[in-house]
């Protein structure tokens, strides 16, 4: 386990562009942290004598329609995407993996249960479900929006974590190692505990990391449409639906938050692959 | 084989009623009462019972539900709260070709250009095609729809004024939206050609195809390309899910008049009856489009249809 572990740290580290993904995670984390010390302004400040204005030395990036700071959407905006994707990936863990556990180790009518359950829920492509999600229970404030994404994506992507884990223990159930817990007499919550869920960490890994690259897509995607984030939170999706108009004109509104969710989608994306290739030992050479 | 088609078909039934289930109780659990969207929330309480009477609302639950069920088998999916009560099969018959044709464009494309380009970066394991092409799917696969089409538009549309900024008149016009709902497909599709194809070169009976003198374009068309394409068939199958949704996206940009653009028009409104038509619609045909291809592969490939039944 720990001469593996080591192994796959080192291929992490060999890898240049997983190490470069790795690092814009870390930023991305660092100033969704720190976004208020970084922002020059707040993100809902409006500077009305300064609508629509081409970067400069008051507003580094320009300013929106509204007049608002460009760089500090951006950098709030990061806080936006990054507590989307952590939140909902949190509660699909939860679902997915208690679910996942009960229905792959307790079989029956849990396991038959949970497979038409997730059969239906794949029976609606993913995104079309958390926009009739969203679109039907359209928030009140925009507080509760964010409330609302959380839950429509929880909802929409708690079936793959659930199958995954499932088929895991399908698999490590019937290896040796649990026979023998089992026969030393551990019980099932040990076995789940001890044994189970620390033998199928690094396919769940690689899934939340991934899966984390496509919340933050969908969240962008449900704000741009209208029906996510709503403001005066900063979202980049809906950043880049109010900068649609001004295309010719500003054509930087909508490339600074084109660039921000290009990048993080894009890290999340290659750390998800670099993580799969350094933890399958298959793949390594 | 007809066993299995049966066998598959009748699971097919549960998944439908529970689709069915879920697409009625997103609108059945809706906030606000559908009276206040259609009256208004300070109408007459006579207009109110009225509307309530001819449109089911005063029915207890599992009511309506079967005569929503009973409605959709009839090929009767209730009727606009707008448009002037329109039956929502109206609106998509009107508008769902548009969004059929889209799709189809978009899938044709991304399959003539993801599976070559995906045996290419096979075979060149490792060299630079292989490379610049699996940044180039991380890339496609990370850039949505609504980043895609902006920069395409300016360039295309707005500085070389080559092709129209939005519509659906003519077969310019048709370019940029296909172009952008293929990108993701067309890049999963290279993926997973890629890795399929890597898959099936290391087998014995390719050896055996060198080893007997055919020539490598025989080997890799005849051998590699067929074999590798089966595992293919189901991300196809996905993609048309993405395909259908991803619609909504490209239509809104581009106003592309199909059931996409309707449908979010429709969830801003808050117009029920079509959004739930329009989810059990694409869920219904999502599932068939996911029969077929299981069917297909289990035709290409009888190891399935074994393993499945028994």
């Amino acid at each position: 386990m720990n001469a593996a572990s080591t192994g796959a740290w080192k291929g992490l580290l060999r890898n240049p562009i997983t190490l470069a993904a790795g690092a814009v995670v870390v930023l991305l984390v660092f100033t969704a942290i720190f976004a208020p010390v970084l922002a020059p302004y707040t993100y809902d400040a409006q500077d009305r004598e300064h609508v629509l204005s081409a970067p400069g030395p008051r507003h580094k990036l320009g300013t929106d329609h509204l007049g608002e700071d460009v760089l500090s959407r951006i950098l709030y905006g990061a806080r936006v995407s990054l507590t989307v994707g952590l939140v909902v990936e949190a509660i699909e863990l939860v679902i997915g993996v208690s679910l996942g556990v009960l229905a792959g180790y307790k079989g029956g009518l849990w396991d038959t249960v949970l497979m038409r359950v997730t059969d239906a829920m794949f029976a609606f492509p993913d995104l079309l479900f958390a926009i009739l999600l969203v679109g039907i229970w359209r928030p009140a404030s925009p507080a509760g929006s964010f409330l609302v994404v959380f839950i429509a994506l929880a909802l929409v992507n708690w079936p793959g974590m659930a199958r995954l884990v499932r088929g895991q223990v399908l698999s490590l159930r019937q290896k040796e190692f649990v026979e023998a817990a089992r026969a030393v007499g551990a019980g099932d919550w040990a076995i789940v505990t001890r044994h189970l869920l620390p033998n199928m960490l690094s396919p769940i890994i690689v899934a939340v990391t991934v899966d984390i690259a496509n919340v933050i897509l969908a969240e962008a995607t449900l704000s741009f449409l209208g029906i996510g984030i709503q403001p005066p939170f900063p979202s980049w999706g809906r950043m880049i639906n109010d900068a649609r108009p001004y295309l010719l004109s500003h054509p930087f509104l909508i490339v600074w938050p084109s660039v921000a969710l290009g990048a993080t989608v894009l890290a999340f994306n290659f750390l998800g692959d670099g993580l799969r290739d350094a933890l399958d030992p298959r793949l390594r050479e | 084989m007809w066993r299995y088609i049966g066998h598959r078909l009748m699971l097919a039934v549960p998944t439908l009623l529970a689709v069915s289930l879920i697409t009625f109780l997103l609108g059945y659990f809706a906030p606000g009462s559908p009276l206040d969207i259609m009256a208004g929330q300070h109408a007459d309480p006579e207009i109110r019972r009225r509307l309530a009477h001819e449109y089911g609302l005063d029915q207890p639950s599992w009511v309506q539900y079967g005569r929503f069920l009973w409605g959709a088998l009839h090929g009767n999916l209730g009727r606009s709260f707008m448009n002037s009560g329109r039956p929502v099969t109206a609106i998509i018959a009107e508008q769902f070709p548009v969004t059929a044709e889209l799709a189809c464009m978009a899938l044709g494309l991304a399959i003539l250009v993801g599976i070559p380009l995906g045996v290419a970066a096979a075979l060149s394991r490792n060299g630079l095609l292989d490379r610049v092409t699996m940044g180039g799917v991380l890339l496609l696969i990370s850039l949505p729809a609504f980043v895609l089409a902006p920069v395409l538009t300016v360039v295309f549309c707005l500085k070389w004024r080559l092709l129209p900024t939005m519509g659906w008149e003519g077969p310019t016009s048709a370019i940029l939206p296909v172009v952008v709902l293929a990108a993701r497909p067309m890049a999963l599709l290279a993926r997973f050609m890629r890795s399929s194809t890597l898959e099936v070169i290391r087998q014995d009976y390719v050896r055996t195809a060198y080893a007997k003198g055919l020539s490598p374009r025989a080997v890799v068309l005849r051998h590699v390309m067929r074999n590798a394409f089966i595992p293919v068939l189901t991300v196809i199958g996905n993609s048309f899910g993405y395909l259908l949704s991803g619609s909504f996206v490209v239509e809104t940009i581009f106003s592309v008049p199909g059931i996409g653009y309707a449908s979010v028009d429709s969830i801003l409104k808050r117009d029920y009856p079509v959004i739930q038509g329009v989810a059990l619609l694409v869920a219904t045909l999502f599932i068939l489009v996911n029969l077929v291809v299981d069917l297909l592969y289990s035709l290409m490939d009888p190891r399935i249809r074994y393993r499945e039944v028994a």
